[in-house]
């Protein structure tokens, strides 16, 4: 019970800090409403099963691409006593294709029945639901199964990293 | 006891890894050019700049060589390996592409050699860091390639987040405002369209159980998944690969990207991604739509988004004055003509797109090449400027107008064969299927072919009947007349379009040569 | 135990959320945050169906590399968003457009 009210409480949570981030004109809210919304999805990770996931989340989204994202915040106004705001165009339009698009996605998930779904039922007669931590299951097949998929990350984020390096330095050469 | 089995199953895994590893040599070969490259670029900076390219050529040549090797080992009737524990799949298919892949990256390398920006700042000649060029570009083509392979949905994601993060880097290598809004657009949506193709993933997992599209249990699955939820996750994830095509209604980005970055990226960008795009979305129509249970009519979905991006590509096509411009929308009405292939789903349609992209890839990268050397003359892009350059110089004159030909699809070059072909496995698909659509589509096709000849053939109709505005343009380069003036129209830039014209005529008479080759390939996914 | 479709739910109102912020903001470091939501919902489909999944988790894996790629594409991001307010000095997107003319 208890953890049924935890679950829901950092699910609202998760919804209602994202929310913010359409209704607030001030960029930086924008991004403190943020943190907390990853912290709530983090929150999930560990309800679902997730541990290693979750402390991922909280240590590159919240500790990597948030701040940066704030530091580019800083970067791009300058600050002088006022607060750094957005305006929002479309808003009629865009407010309508996401209602629209949630109904109609509620009307699916709830009527998939998921219960009945083939593999979902085998998993659950078969007892292949995740009981305790998955960091050695992830190690392991990181390096198995998905030791391709690991390289072409790691090819990735060279090409990232020399990028965006790239791309800024050329700018302090400038100036 | 359980230990010991465990350890032994993963020790056969891990042999069966190494086994893999011989398969893709090629990309091993490419990803070792890259490290190599950027090695260079530590030790040489700024100095020896044609090491760079050369270097950059050996790795192409060497990784062409190696899958042209894979493709005479590879039997014609096999089915195709699956590698890395079925993460992705070794065909003929993929070869073939890859093929493509790495001789269109050949002529991208060949054509930003004598390339010059508006402002100067990238010039192979004499950019600073040359190396972080080639290196973002070896990365996009390791992507394509195993795009172009890929059966797993992880790989899928990562393979396309792997060129669409070279394509930003390489949309802003330009370093002027027009570059960098490019590529800001560019990474908006591109984020947005991987965001909602990862959507649908996540919920075609959640439908099967599974990522891997060959495996029985994500056919069974989604035969047997309810139908709102399928259509989602269909959906989505197909929109992250229209805009990889830059198809409607994901081609927004298309116009913007092509006449703000660097024109031999562009050239690239209309080549490599579609291609591997192409592959990607053949695969997934026969693993996905057509396993489908309930009667949706997705033939009939993609021949609606064929003739909207045919209608939006050629109508707006007709409007621009900026050459680049007007080739994004060509390039996105291409795109519908492909997915005409796509659709029919027969073999002869397969055939047809690998034809008609084959083609395409030749005809854009010479159209590209030619727009370059006129821009360099000009110093701009716009179509006005093109006045008279044919009387001036009749041989790119020519050039251009054999490309525009083959762009629109009209005889005597192999862009008429290639629209023939497309237009016949329609018409093949129409009688066995009896899909009105498929009629209209027909209809809208032909019609859309007629529409591009105005705009197409508007720059030879420039070239060759409007007379220039000034007599000979002395004033405007007299800053070249100094030095080298025959600088202008490089004796090599001269050779290579028509290296890449050449064949467009030929495949028109001898275009059982190319189809013969794809022939040998087994439709089989 | 949590029923899945709470997860889904949960995850089709960040979606939403997500591409609504995408559509209606013009700044572009708060669009970003719009797909930053749209990844972390999908990323809580994947946990939560990887819970029938246990022997092979691939939603786990999934999701793990989904983060690693959003870092990364990130970080590119910022690199051009600082480029775009060095050139146009602003980060609204709707204020950059040299281009098409």
């Amino acid at each position: 019970m208890i953890q049924q009210i935890i679950f829901y409480t950092f699910a609202a949570l998760t919804v209602i800090s994202a929310s913010v981030i359409i209704f607030t004109h001030n960029v930086l809210y924008a991004a403190f409403s943020l943190i907390i919304t990853f912290l709530g999805v983090a929150a999930l990770y560990v309800f679902a099963g997730a541990d290693f996931i979750a402390v991922t989340q909280v240590l590159v989204y919240v500790g990597g691409i948030l701040v940066l994202m704030i530091f580019s915040v800083m970067l791009t106004n300058k600050i002088s006593g006022q607060a750094v705001t957005t305006h929002s165009h479309n808003r009629f339009l865009g407010g309508l294709i996401g209602l629209v698009l949630f109904v109609l996605l509620m009307f699916g998930i709830l009527q998939a029945n998921y219960a009945s779904l083939f593999w979902l039922e085998k998993a659950q007669s078969s007892g292949n639901i995740i009981q305790d931590s998955t960091i050695q299951l992830l190690g392991v097949k990181l390096m198995s199964d998905y030791v391709l998929p690991f390289e072409v990350a790691a090819v990735l984020l060279l090409v990232a990293l020399i990028g965006a390096a790239y791309i800024a330095q050329r700018q302090m050469d400038e100036k | 006891m359980e230990k010991s089995i465990e350890v032994h199953s993963l020790g056969t895994q891990l042999s069966e890894i190494v086994e893999s590893a011989f398969f893709v040599f090629p990309e091993i070969c490419l990803l070792a050019f890259l490290l190599l490259i950027l090695i260079f670029d530590l030790i040489f900076r700024q100095k020896l700049l044609w090491l760079f390219t050369i270097t950059a050529l050996l790795g192409l040549f060497l990784t062409t060589g190696l899958l042209l090797q894979q493709w005479s080992l590879t039997a014609e009737s096999s089915e195709g390996l699956s590698l890395f524990s079925r993460m992705i799949q070794l065909d003929r298919l993929a070869i073939y592409f890859k093929i493509l892949i790495c001789v269109s990256a050949v002529f991208t390398v060949l054509i930003s050699v004598n390339y010059k920006s508006r402002a100067g700042s990238f010039h192979l000649r004499s950019v600073k860091r040359i190396g972080e060029y080639y290196t973002v570009l070896f990365g996009l083509l390791l992507g394509a390639m195993l795009l172009s392979m890929s059966t797993h949905l992880l790989i899928i994601y990562l393979a396309i987040e792997l060129i669409s993060i070279s394509s930003y880097i390489l949309t802003n290598f330009n370093f002027d405002e027009r570059s960098t809004e490019a590529s800001i657009k560019y990474i908006l949506y591109g984020g947005v369209s991987s965001g909602v193709m990862l959507y649908g993933m996540s919920l075609l997992y959640g439908l099967t159980g599974t990522l891997d599209m060959t495996h029985p249990s994500f056919q069974e699955n989604i035969a047997a998944a309810p139908m709102i939820l399928v259509l989602f996750a269909g959906l989505f994830t197909l929109g992250g690969f229209l805009f990889k095509i830059s198809s409607a209604p994901f081609h927004l980005w298309a116009p913007d990207v092509y006449e703000g970055a660097p024109t031999p990226v562009v050239a690239l960008f209309s080549v490599v991604p579609k291609a591997a795009g192409f592959v990607v979305l053949m695969r997934y129509t026969a693993h996905f739509f057509s396993q489908v249970s309930f009667d949706f009519p997705w033939q009939t979905l993609l021949a609606v988004i064929a003739i909207i991006t045919l209608l939006l590509g050629n109508f707006a096509a007709l409007w621009q004055k900026n050459v680049k411009r007007m080739m994004a929308y060509s390039s996105i009405a291409h795109s519908g003509f492909i997915l005409i292939g796509v659709l029919s789903t027969s073999s002869f349609g397969m055939l047809s797109v690998l034809f008609y992209v084959s083609v395409y890839a030749l005809m854009n990268l010479a159209a590209f090449l030619i727009i370059i050397m006129i821009s360099r003359e000009t110093g701009s892009e716009e179509i006005s400027q093109y006045r008279g350059l044919g009387e001036q110089y009749p041989l790119i004159g020519v050039l251009m107008l054999i490309a525009m030909i083959s762009l629109t699809g009209l005889p005597p070059t192999a862009g008429f064969t290639a629209k023939l072909f497309i237009f016949s496995s329609l018409w093949e698909a129409y009688q066995s299927s009896d899909n009105l659509m498929l009629l209209l589509l027909l209809v809208f096709g032909l019609f859309n072919t007629v529409v591009s000849l105005f705009y197409y053939l508007k720059i030879p109709y420039f070239m060759f009947f409007k007379k220039s505005e000034t007599t000979f343009v002395a004033d405007r380069f007299s800053h070249q007349r100094t030095g080298r003036r025959h600088d202008k129209f490089y004796l090599f830039d001269k050779i290579l379009a028509i290296v890449l014209i050449f064949p467009l005529l030929i495949l028109f008479f001898k275009s059982n040569w190319l189809i013969d080759f794809i022939h040998t390939i087994p439709f089989e996914f | 135990m949590i029923p899945i479709e709470h997860y889904l739910i949960v995850s089709a109102l960040l979606f939403c959320i997500g591409l609504v912020t995408v559509i209606i903001k013009k700044n572009a470091i708060v669009v970003l945050m719009g797909i930053e939501l749209i990844l972390n919902a999908a990323n809580i489909n994947l946990v939560a169906f990887s819970q029938f999944d246990a022997s092979r988790i691939q939603g786990q894996v999934f999701s793990l590399f989904v983060i690693v790629i959003a870092a990364a594409e990130a970080a590119v991001a910022m690199a051009i968003v600082l480029k775009v307010y060095h050139f146009f000095k602003t980060a609204d997107v709707s204020e950059v457009s040299d281009l098409r003319k």
